[in-house]
């Protein structure tokens, strides 16, 4: 071995703080902590874009209405929430599907604390700053709208991952 | 103990502190990966491994026998994959969803570094089984399921 140049320049305490920082910030939750909020108060973006995307969740008469709509336009789809008394399961109807060109989109819904632990819907909705939703997962949505947008003028569809909390209308008591 | 190996020990320890959502996701290539559920309940596994060129998953709960086995498969209709129970004439589940460390979905190709699962319909197979069968069975949560091991 005929001995490389060796390093004498040992890692400054700036350096290994700032690669931590990086590290930390890697990490889901623990560089930036993913928002929280009331369900029925929070307004979600897909994870993965497109960007311009919102879904409000909001009370409605018969559960929370789950409003998504494409920003810069005036085209949104109204979702109402149902329950499934056997599994718990929660699913997201498309509400007057007629409206907006036939066939309804049904998705289930799953919605996350910011430890990923799955909030119970009815229970969040009946005591909605117990545990404070930070993501939803909507797997049936984008292929739903796909299936929509074959009849219908072209919007960017949701990336099928996580939703996140990009907005609160309120911290209730 | 240096300035900088205590300031690293700090912040690794209040790192620990901070509970469940700072605790770093396991990434683990997926025909490698333990799944346990977010929510438990504890002594469930759903432990994937390489079957040809596709990925397979047995869900194994402790001190039983029996392992019902799965396969992930492509759905003509969708761009997620589905779990397809591997007894004949079964009809794939619901659609599964996987999501890397950085919470963003992956291809379910065998190396992709996983950390998360979703599945659904995996709570409604094991349900219709044991209406079936007569047999009890602890029921799969279907909410996340996370890496809790990757084997070598």
């Amino acid at each position: 071995m005929t001995g490389g140049r060796r390093h004498s320049r040992p890692w400054s305490a700036r350096g290994i703080l700032a690669a931590a920082g990086l590290a930390l910030a890697a990490i889901p939750g623990a560089g930036a902590a993913p928002r929280r909020c009331p369900l029925t108060a929070a307004t979600f973006a897909p994870l993965e874009g497109p960007p311009g995307l919102a879904l409000t969740v909001r009370d409605g008469e018969q559960g929370p209405v789950w409003r998504l709509a494409w920003e810069g336009t005036d085209h949104t789809v109204e979702f109402g929430t149902v329950s499934h008394s056997g599994n718990g399961h929660t699913i997201l109807v498309e509400e007057q599907p007629e409206s907006s060109g036939g066939e309804s989109v049904e998705t289930r819904a799953e919605v996350f604390d910011a430890g990923l632990s799955a909030l119970n819907l009815p229970r969040a909705i009946e005591n909605p700053g117990r545990r404070l939703a930070a993501y939803v997962l909507l797997p049936g949505l984008r292929d739903g709208l796909a299936r929509k947008a074959k009849a219908g003028p072209a919007r960017p569809l949701p990336a099928e991952g996580l939703w996140v909390v990009r907005a609160c209308a309120e911290e209730r008591p | 103990m240096t300035r900088v190996a205590a300031l690293l020990a700090g912040a690794l320890a209040g790192l620990a502190l901070a509970g469940p959502a700072a605790a770093a996701p396991i990434g683990c290539p997926l025909a490698r990966a333990a799944f346990a559920p977010v929510d438990g309940p504890a002594g469930l596994t759903l432990q994937a491994s390489a079957a040809g060129r596709d990925v397979a998953f047995e869900l194994r709960v402790r001190g039983a026998r029996e392992r019902l086995r799965y396969r992930l498969v492509r759905r003509p209709d969708s761009a997620l994959p589905a779990l397809l129970p591997t007894a004949r004439d079964a009809e794939p589940l619901g659609r599964a969803v996987l999501l890397g460390p950085d919470l963003r979905t992956v291809a379910p190709d065998q190396a992709t570094p996983v950390a998360f699962a979703f599945f659904e319909g995996l709570w409604s197979h094991s349900y219709a089984l044991s209406l079936r069968d007569g047999r009890e069975r602890p029921l799969p949560p279907e909410g996340l399921w996370r890496v809790a091991a990757c084997r070598r």
